[in-house]
């Protein structure tokens, strides 16, 4: 178990991290974001085994996996991601739309649908692909250099590697926040800013009582942002049936 | 017997939720129940007395005003008693509304349950813990922002976003106060402490440029639930943050806090006022107007002295009113959800009530002259102008930004080329009855203030932590 606060395993976990932003910045297919925010909360509970009280790592684990089985059961309810060749008839002709994912259909009452442009390696999403990277790059160095201040590490009192690690969660978490209006993504995102922060809190306020809440504030996050990927994709299938 | 008061306000809106959920589709019942409650509740929180023995029904009660869980407690004291009042109040105001108007199956069970969360958040201790009822009354008011026929999610995606981002900062900052008591670093730890406390409630409370949330969710959820959202939502963290101001003196007179929430006030009032100009959607306008009064209450608790903070008090409860009756206009005008300028033309000629209600109330929430929130904002200017004439300005100007958009917005309704023969006045015979006397209620509170105002600042200065 020491293992687990040697200074190798939480490079690893650092790298990883920036691995799961990366990952959920750039992927579309939900099951494996599914699986990278499971492996985010898999890094923070490894991290928690030699810095909590066994009962509170226990807790933490629950509690990540019940967040982990709300996204998986959403993103099943909703048939995981983009819907392949969907067909839909509107107003007098028929529109073939390719490979639309339900998180970036805009779909207005009023408006005819939005023809997405067809996935694969086209300029436009090679470009999407580079920015996203870019910003994964710059957020990482700016979370690693506001970790490594003498100023951060005074005030939290924390192995610097745990610092930084906290800090690019929360920096990649507001990223994907930032860059989709998608309720999936956006939980995932806030889901990921969280794990970051409960990283440093619950190291600073380690008692039973902070734990319970910060996993009431997750399962909060994973449920709201499930009901509005729900009511997103209900409205879709509507369409899809017109 | 022992009769625990948080519990049982807290029994009650659960119990009213629980039989409004079974009511299901007979909205009339719904809201009589919802009616009923609120009322109930109003009267007990008015009038229950703390720590005492009561002979009710034949049985003689023992009052217990604190509810312990998990090592923490809800207490209800004199302290919360008027937060309180004032939320069964603005709820009481909301359900009456609500009588004219085609809602949500969900309106009800879910504006109850955010009722409840919200008065655990006034009476829960230590205030850190409130931030977690704040983070699960985000969540509560997705599902009022958000249904299957209103499918945009931005605006309830948004409002979860902030809410998420700002708990944690007011999490920090109890962390903070916790090791404040080291004398060593006791007022760098409370300069931190400020400053995290200042961000978490600008996230909070909406100043910009987390604002979006509130045109957004004016635009896409049904208006009078969005309404209900913005107003219960925005009072629960405004008491959040008169509770911390209550509790900590050194934040009232903290130049980090002045500062932050000074400029973030301004900030909002001259963002509000010039995205409003711009606007053609009486939803989207409406968040603004709201956005420029919330950016004038947190002004308030910028003044110095204590009259600031019961002009906010005041101005707090005197938007209510005027919000319910926008909502009663724009949910007749536009029971389909399109508010636009464009969709709505000519409307004033089909449903004069409905859009004199609408256009009242909308002015009324920016102290327009005349209205119910007139004295007050006077009042204000008064203030500012002594202590800070920029932000005395900006708010003038601001109103002038909206004034003038809903000047577009009145031609577009008063567009006579639209009209056709057809008058929708005899459809909806309850609103019409509420959309003309909300109006007057409101011209005739704003002409004889004195009126009303007195019960509004009674209710104001009874919170003692305020007035000593």
């Amino acid at each position: 178990m020491e293992f687990f606060s040697t200074p190798v395993f939480l490079n690893v976990a650092l790298l990883l991290t920036i691995g799961c932003g990366a990952a959920l910045l750039l992927l579309r297919d939900r099951r494996m974001q599914v699986g990278v925010i499971f492996t985010v909360f898999l890094v923070a509970v490894l991290i928690f085994i030699n810095t909590l009280p066994s009962y509170l790592v226990l807790a933490k684990a629950i509690a990540a996996i019940i967040v982990t089985i709300m996204f998986f059961a959403t993103a099943w309810q909703v048939h995981w991601i983009e819907t392949p060749e969907l067909t839909s008839t509107i107003e007098s002709g028929t529109m073939s739309i390719q490979a639309v994912s339900l998180d970036e259909l805009d779909v207005e009452a009023t408006a005819p649908l939005q023809i997405e442009p067809e996935r694969g390696l086209t300029p436009a999403n090679i470009s999407t692909f580079i920015f996203r990277g870019l910003i994964v790059v710059f957020l990482s160095i700016v979370a690693l250099r506001l970790a490594g201040f003498d100023a951060t590490q005074t005030i939290l009192s924390l192995s610097p590697e745990i610092i930084s690690i906290s800090f690019v969660m929360i920096a990649l978490g507001i990223a994907v926040i930032g860059l989709t209006e998608a309720p999936f993504r956006a939980g995932l995102g806030m889901v990921m800013l969280l794990t970051g922060f409960d990283l440093v809190y619950a190291l600073l306020q380690p008692s039973l009582a902070v734990v319970a809440m910060l996993a009431i504030v997750n399962i909060c996050v994973a449920l709201g942002t499930g009901y509005l990927t729900l009511v997103r994709a209900e409205r879709f299938l509507e369409v899809e049936e017109l | 017997m022992v009769v625990n008061i948080p519990f049982l306000l807290l029994a009650f809106l659960g119990l009213g939720a629980g039989v409004a959920w079974f009511a299901g589709r007979w909205q009339m019942l719904q809201l009589g129940v919802a009616f009923i409650v609120t009322a109930i509740l109003l009267i007990f929180t008015a009038q229950v007395p703390l720590e005492s023995n009561v002979i009710a029904l034949g049985q003689n009660l023992t009052l217990q005003p604190a509810l312990a869980f998990a090592g923490r407690a809800l207490t209800f004291s004199d302290q919360v008693r008027p937060a309180l009042v004032m939320l069964l109040l603005i709820a009481l105001l909301f359900y009456i509304g609500a009588f004219s108007l085609r809602l949500a199956p969900t309106f009800v069970t879910a504006s109850m349950l955010i009722l409840m969360l919200v008065a655990a958040t006034v009476m829960v201790k230590p205030f850190q813990f409130a931030a977690l009822f704040l983070q699960v009354l985000a969540v509560s008011a997705v599902f009022l922002l958000s249904d299957i026929t209103h499918f945009k999610t931005r605006g309830a995606l948004r409002l979860l976003v902030f809410f998420t981002i700002g708990v944690p900062f007011v999490l920090l900052a109890g962390w903070q106060l916790e090791g404040a008591g080291n004398a060593q670093s006791g007022i760098d730890i409370l300069d931190q402490a400020a400053l995290l406390l200042s961000i978490g409630f600008l996230v909070l409370l909406s100043v910009f440029p987390f604002h979006s949330w509130v045109p957004t969710a004016l635009e896409d959820a049904n208006s009078y639930a969005a309404a209900f959202v913005i107003a219960v939502v925005n009072l629960a963290v405004l008491f959040v943050l008169i509770s911390s101001l209550a509790d900590f003196d050194w934040l009232r007179s903290s130049y980090i806090f002045q500062n932050v929430f000074g400029w973030g006030a301004i900030a909002t009032v001259v963002v509000a006022g010039v995205f409003a100009v711009g606007q053609r959607s009486f939803g989207r306008l409406m968040g603004y107007a709201i956005l420029a009064d919330l950016g004038a209450t947190y002004l308030t608790f910028t003044l110095t002295d204590f009259s600031g903070y019961q002009i906010g008090l005041v101005l707090l409860m005197v938007r209510i009113p005027a919000i319910v009756l926008w909502g009663i206009g724009i949910g007749a005008l536009a029971p389909d959800g399109n508010d636009t300028f464009d969709a709505l033309l000519g409307a004033a000629w089909r449903k004069p009530f409905a859009a004199l209600a609408m256009f009242i109330g909308g002015l009324s929430l920016i102290g327009f002259p005349l209205t119910v929130s007139f004295p007050i904002r006077w009042q204000l200017y008064q203030e500012l102008i002594v202590s800070n004439p920029w932000a005395a300005y900006a708010l003038m100007l601001s109103s002038v930004g909206i004034i003038l958009a809903y000047a577009r917005g009145a031609r577009m309704l008063l567009d006579r080329s639209a009209v056709d023969a057809q008058s929708d006045l005899a459809d909806n015979p309850i609103n019409n009855v509420m959309c003309i006397v909300g109006t007057i209620a409101l011209l005739v509170f704003g002409v004889f203030p004195q009126l009303i105002l007195p019960f509004f600042t009674a209710l104001a200065q009874s919170f003692p932590q305020l007035v000593g």
